[in-house]
C-alpha cells in the first residue's frame, strides 16, 4: 500500500472516528463517577439528533 | 500501521458503548430526564452509525483494490441496503416511546434497538476483518 492510499483511508475514516472520540469523554466520566451529567447527556442527544438527517455522501451509494 | 491503529481505536470505542452506558446514573435534570432506556438506546445508535459509516468510507476509498475485494464491497452494499430501514424504524419507535412510554411502545422500541445492536456487531466485525487486510 502506498502512502497516498494510506492517507486516503485515514481521511475517509476521520469523520466517524471523530464522532467516537466525541463520545469518549462521556464514557470515561461514566466509568469514573457512575454519574452522567447534564452536559454529557446533551452531548449524546446532540449527536443522535444530528444523525436523523439524510444519508449523504458517496459512501452511502450502492456500488452497482 | 496507522490504518490498523485507527480501526482498532474505533473498535475499542465502539465495543463498550452499549455496556458502559448501562452502568451510569442519569442526572434527572438532563435532557433524558432520568430515562436510561432512551439514553442507552441513543448511545448504541450513535455507535452503530459510527461503525457502519467507518466501514462504508473504508470500502468506498478502496473499492477495486486489494484492500477492498468484491466480498468487502458486497458486505458494504448489504449494510447500505439495510441501514435506511433500521434508521427509520429506530427513530419512529424512539419518538413514539418518548411521547408515550406505554408497554407496547417500549416493545416496539426494544425490537428496533435490537436491530441497531445487531448491525453494530456486524459492522464492528467487518472493521476488524478489513483492518487486517491492508497490513498483509
Amino acid at each position: 500500500m502506498t502512502a497516498q492510499e494510506e492517507q486516503a483511508i485515514l481521511t475517509a475514516a476521520t469523520g466517524a472516528v471523530s464522532l467516537l472520540q466525541a463520545l469518549a469523554p462521556t464514557l470515561q466520566a461514566i466509568a469514573a463517577t457512575g454519574n452522567i451529567s447534564d452536559s454529557q447527556q446533551a452531548s449524546v442527544k446532540a449527536i443522535n439528533d444530528a444523525l436523523r438527517g439524510p444519508l449523504s455522501g458517496p459512501e452511502w451509494q450502492l456500488s452497482r | 500501521m496507522k490504518i490498523k491503529s485507527v480501526f482498532i481505536s474505533v473498535l475499542l470505542l465502539v465495543a463498550p458503548l452499549s455496556f458502559i452506558g448501562c452502568n451510569g446514573t442519569l442526572d434527572p435534570t438532563g435532557v433524558y430526564a432520568g430515562d436510561k432506556t432512551l439514553y442507552n438506546a441513543d448511545l448504541t445508535y450513535n455507535a452503530a452509525y459510527a461503525a457502519v459509516d467507518t466501514f462504508l468510507k473504508y470500502e468506498t476509498a478502496n473499492r477495486g483494490t486489494a484492500a477492498a475485494p468484491a466480498s468487502v464491497t458486497a458486505s458494504a452494499d448489504e449494510l447500505r441496503l439495510k441501514w435506511p430501514a433500521i434508521k427509520d424504524a429506530y427513530f419512529a419507535t424512539r419518538d413514539a416511546y418518548s411521547a408515550n412510554k406505554s408497554n407496547s411502545n417500549l416493545t416496539s422500541f426494544t425490537k428496533a434497538l435490537a436491530d441497531v445492536s445487531t448491525i453494530l456487531t456486524t459492522a464492528s466485525g467487518y472493521i476488524a476483518a478489513t483492518s487486517i487486510t491492508p497490513t498483509k
